[in-house]
């Protein structure tokens, strides 16, 4: 622990024992009621569940991550009502004279079965709720929204809603409110994905059948995320099934899966392991082509993850990842790279208003290329490894005031590449190392009826150390020194950010709030890629004396408003946001396997702006949303465009997707999503040349044009099999209702229904049979995919 | 190495709908811009220096030639040679010496406005001898056919090369402009495998020119064939123009090489 962690973790912990003991002065003649809210059937703890005082709506909380609320009211006789939305409300008498404990197991909605909105807002939260700038993924969205391929894909859902934009066609990557694909922190159970895409971006690494909430913060980022600058993607995973064992799975078209959950000890513990894998190149076998017939390409994934209650105070998790994608060319040749990520966490509740939350998190990211036979014999490696430490408190001070405050500190290890031929190690790039700490602290204040305030602060310290060679650089990227001298833990560059964060929310009548934010974040870690799709051999790399950190700060400002008795949402919101320090490559810039990598960089300024509107409809047999968005984003770097600014590549100015999923009947549903939007801002040439015999493209303005508009439209259909089957009830004799055991059905989707080409690329070359004459010619991919795949659960 | 990340993108989509098609796109004309195209060769041999113009990218004719420009070359002494206009273009300075390791400067001047650029003449590298060979590609198991010719590099780095092939004195269509220099772990620095596309007859006689040149040139030339390979394809880095050596924004390059040739009587018994 260096001098500068220690300093941190002092502060923290006065910082909490100073909460304490300053909070506790207000709880006389008040007493806290706290406890977990669970599904009854399931056991799995529920998110974002409310417990509210009957007739006194201004009085209640909503259950945290782990399924824990606490509230703290004056001493008396309440009426509680817990909620969840899709699941039935309960309502408890309580009489409370002193603290008090109350677990509650909710019953789903049984005439809404599997229909559950996972995401639990409660039916006026998009109004009532002090956030702003996030979208909630339901699992029903997930699994009724057409994909490619039929592979349920979260990241697929997340960019159909406004102010996120899809990397590509058919693409898992995504760009939200102006920001690079390297800015989305992207988290599953706490641990960072590096890269969270499989087969070069068109799936995503993560397993629907896994994901239990996910939240994605486009701005008003709050104070206990940060080290990405334009959005959080926060994925929690399922805890598994505490009550009896479950088993469901998949089969489809290019990946099959299989889940099981079962209690380790009933009401104590459970566990839930999920495994999947694609048979893509199964494909590759149908190919004409020799050579590729002895490919392979495939991709599997495997989550794990186990929880146990120690004791009424302490609870332990565990949630581990592995994922590889497998290239192999014929015998010798082979290629493979992934994702692992592995939480331990520990909850315990002090008290009846502290809760804590201590992470030990290992994330890494590596790639594997291998030459086994012939003269040019060969494997080369590369990682990014985390450990990562993180202690998180949340205080539930009063009706008022919740508190929440912690610190982390991560060990960074970047190993950009290693190449060894016969067993000798011939090329290596040198390792670098950094750590990356934080300390913050955030309330949430409920100020009057109408009014209320979430303000924060984030303290990051990003110290870029030893052993590693410190290379300086001039203006123009030349090699000036370099110093190979650096030992381990010796710091060559430091950083610290000041992060303010805030929200507002003013509520101007029961079915219309006003809501304003803005975020600071420093991103201390920069993804070095000069493709859209993003490739598996991108690399990470850290701060240095070279890089600065990018600061973005974004101002949000919207208007919310429900109707129809909250079975319509609307939101406004408007943005701007600006990026200091901003990467971009040189001209021409050689980024792989490079030790002065950072020579080829340039840097500079960049800005965004933007509109979203949204209309949402929740309830009824006919949900989905209607979405648009208008967003400009530039750069200005002195050394690209003759210094003017620029559009960036995610530049795309018009976005528009309407998501409908209607109920045909209680075994029918139909989904259908649209989407459109501007093509994205490219280089083209604006004349010609020619060299020796080769004609010459001239290039004069970057991304100074456009690819053509994008359009597409998918449709779906689910057959669900009977849920109940008749029954006579043994007491009464009387015709009755039974769940069945085994759950299953059929979905069928088709993948750019009106087969429109869209361009994938566009290239510009001399024609083949005349090469005095040039063109330019498009490539486009997938129309008309067609899909089915079939799902079982028991 | 930068195939491999296109291999696994091409399989991907090979096995994929993709169709291609010639599309209209409407560009932008820049300004028209010279080109000024010369290779400074070591030992007494014409030096030639081509200028043309831009055109529109969609442009059918011909790019125009620039005809009324004054050009002279100065070596390190100061001297200073003019070059005479010829046609098409093309102007000429007949019988030059260049000398290895020294550097030269060409200043053109057209329409009043001034462009330099100054080139070193890389240091000769010897071929040593030359044998019919195969080689197996490393991604498909494809066998290929050609030369190995080996050389004695002066260093253990930063030699680069530019190899030209001829079949019976015709140069080879597809590999006409082979460039050797960048580490490449594939490659020993001491001998490089030149692969025959055209399929030759046993008795021709194919002849190889080992060009040594400089790292500016090598990268100029590199960065062009990657252009010109359609690096642009798959919406990568934004495409952008080879660093020229040409000061005032002219295109096109002043390079230098210095040459040594090899022949050898074509025998391939595995037919």
């Amino acid at each position: 622990m260096n001098k500068y962690t220690k300093r941190m973790t002092k502060k923290t912990i006065l910082m909490a024992l100073f909460c304490i003991t300053f909070f506790s002065l207000f709880a006389q003649n008040k007493h806290t009621i706290s406890g977990r809210i669970k599904d009854a059937e399931t056991g799995e703890d529920l998110i974002g569940a409310t417990v509210m005082v009957s007739k006194d709506y201004t009085k209640g909380t909503i259950s945290n991550s782990y399924g824990y609320y606490s509230m703290t009211l004056n001493q008396g006789d309440y009426v509680l009502e817990f909620s969840y939305m899709g699941y039935q409300t309960f309502r408890k008498t309580i009489a409370l004279n002193e603290n008090m404990q109350l677990d509650i197991e909710l019953e789903e909605n049984s005439m809404e079965l599997n229909e559950v909105e996972i995401t639990a807002e409660s039916a006026d939260r998009n109004v009532t709720k002090n956030e702003m700038s996030i979208t909630k993924i339901s699992k029903k969205d997930i699994e009724s929204i057409p994909v490619l391929f039929g592979e349920k894909d979260i990241l697929k859902v997340v960019q159909l809603t406004p102010g996120v934009k899809s990397a590509g066609e058919g693409n898992s990557g995504f760009y939200v409110r102006g920001g690079g694909a390297d800015q989305n922190l992207i988290l599953l159970d706490e641990a960072p994905v590096y890269n969270a895409s499989h087969l070069m971006g068109f799936f995503s690494v993560f397993n629907s059948d896994i994901i239990k909430d996910a939240t994605l913060y486009k701005g008003g980022i709050p104070a206990k995320y940060g080290g990405r600058g334009s959005s959080v993607l926060d994925i929690k995973m399922n805890d598994g099934n505490s009550k009896k064992l479950g088993v469901s799975g998949g089969i489809g078209l290019i990946s099959s899966k299989l889940m099981i959950e079962a209690p380790i000890v009933k009401n104590k513990g459970s566990f839930v392991v999920s495994a999947r894998r694609t048979y893509a190149d199964l494909f590759l076998k149908l190919a004409k082509n020799k050579e590729l017939k002895n490919n392979k390409l495939y991709f599997y994934d495997l989550t794990a993850k186990a929880n146990y209650q120690v004791s009424k105070r302490d609870r332990i998790y565990l949630s581990a990842y592995l994922g590889r994608d497998k290239l192999g060319m014929g015998s010798s040749f082979g290629f493979d790279w992934g994702n692992k990520t592995l939480t331990l966490r520990w909850n315990h509740i002090f008290g009846e208003k502290l809760f804590s939350n201590t992470s030990f998190i290992y994330s890494d990211y590596s790639y594997k290329i291998n030459m086994t036979e012939g003269v040019q014999k060969f494997t080369l490696t590369s990682l990014i490894r985390d450990y990562n430490l993180k202690q998180d408190f949340t205080y539930y001070w009063n009706d008022k005031n919740t508190l929440q405050f912690g610190a982390n500190v991560i060990y960074h290890k970047f190993l950009p590449g290693d190449f060894k031929e016969g067993g000798q190690k011939t090329l290596t790039i040198s390792n670098k190392h950094a750590i990356e700490s934080a300390i913050y602290l955030e309330n949430n204040y409920t100020a009057t009826e109408r009014l209320s305030i979430n303000y924060g602060l984030r303290i990051s310290h990003f110290n870029y150390v030893g052993p590693s060679t410190k290379y300086n650089f001039d203006d123009n990227g030349t090699l000036i020194s370099k110093d190979t001298t650096i030992k381990k833990w010796q710091s060559i560059q430091q950083y610290t950010g000041f992060e303010p964060r805030l929200n507002i929310r003013y509520q101007l009548n029961e079915i219309s709030s006003l809501k304003a934010s803005y975020n600071r974040v420093s991103q201390y870690m920069h993804l070095l890629s000069n493709s859209t799709s993003g490739q598996p051999t991108d690399a990470w790399i850290p701060s240095s004396n070279n890089v600065k950190p990018l600061i973005v700060n974004q101002y949000a400002i919207g208007y919310f408003r429900n109707f129809l008795s909250n079975s319509l949402e609307f939101s406004a919101e408007a943005y701007y946001k600006t990026f200091d320090n901003q990467i971009d490559y040189k001209d021409g810039a050689n980024l792989f396997l490079n030790e002065t990598v950072e020579s080829q960089l340039v840097y500079g300024k960049g800005y965004a702006y933007g509109l979203e509107l949204l209309l949402k409809k929740t309830h009824g047999r006919l949900t989905g949303w209607i979405g648009y968005t208008y967003s400009r984003a530039f750069k200005k770097i002195p050394q690209i465009n003759l210094g003017s600014s620029y559009p960036a590549k995610q530049d795309r100015i018009h976005d528009i997707s309407i998501v409908a999923m209607y109920k045909l009947s209680d075994r029918v549903k139909l989904a259908a999503n649209w989407v459109y939007y501007t093509g994205n801002a490219v280089t083209f040439p604006s004349g010609k040349y020619q060299i020796d015999d080769d004609v010459v493209p001239y290039y004069t303005e970057r991304n100074g044009y456009r690819m053509p508009n994008y359009h597409r439209l998918d449709i779906g259909v689910t057959l669900e099999g009977k849920k109940y089957k008749e029954s006579i009830d043994p007491k009464t004799g009387e015709s009755i209702q039974v769940k069945k055991r085994v759950f299953s059905s059929w979905n069928f989707s088709l993948y750019n229904a009106y087969g429109r080409q869209n361009a994938y690329s566009i290239t510009f070359r001399p024609n083949e049979s005349d090469p005095t004459k040039t063109e330019a010619v498009q490539t486009s991919l997938f129309r008309f995919v067609p899909s089915i795949s079939y799902n079982f659960k028991f | 190495m930068k195939k491999i990340q296109y291999v696994i993108l091409i399989i991907f989509i090979s096995v994929l709908y993709s169709c291609e098609k010639v599309i209209d796109v409407d560009l932008n004309t820049a300004n028209s811009q010279y080109v000024i195209q010369s290779v400074l060769y070591a030992g007494e041999q014409d030096f030639i220096v081509n200028i043309s113009q831009t055109t529109s990218y969609f442009s059918p004719s011909k790019p125009e030639v620039v005809k009324n420009a004054n050009i002279s070359l100065i070596d390190d002494n100061g001297h200073s040679y003019n070059l005479v206009y010829e046609d098409e273009g093309s102007y000429l300075l007949s019988s030059f010496e260049a000398e290895s390791l020294k550097e030269y400067t060409l200043k053109v001047v057209v329409e009043g406005k001034p462009y330099e650029a100054t080139a070193g003449v890389a240091q000769f590298v010897p071929i040593d001898s030359v044998k019919v060979d195969t080689m197996e590609d490393e991604f498909d198991g494809y066998v290929e056919t050609g030369v190995r010719i080996w050389f004695t590099s002066y260093s253990d780095k930063n030699n680069y090369y530019q190899i030209k092939t001829m079949i019976n004195n015709q140069i080879q269509e597809n590999n006409h402009r082979m460039l050797i220099g960048e580490y490449d772990a594939f490659e020993s620095i001491n001998s490089a495998f030149i692969p025959i596309y055209e399929s030759p007859e046993n008795g021709d006689i194919i002849s190889v020119e080992l060009i040594a040149i400089d790292k500016n040139t090598f990268q100029y030339f590199n960065s062009l064939d990657e252009l010109s390979e359609g690096g642009l394809g798959f919406g990568g880095a934004s495409p952008a123009n080879p660093k020229s050596n040409w000061s005032n924004g002219a295109l096109g390059y002043f390079g230098t090489g210095n040459s040594d040739f090899i022949s050898i009587v074509w025998e391939n018994n595995s037919k």
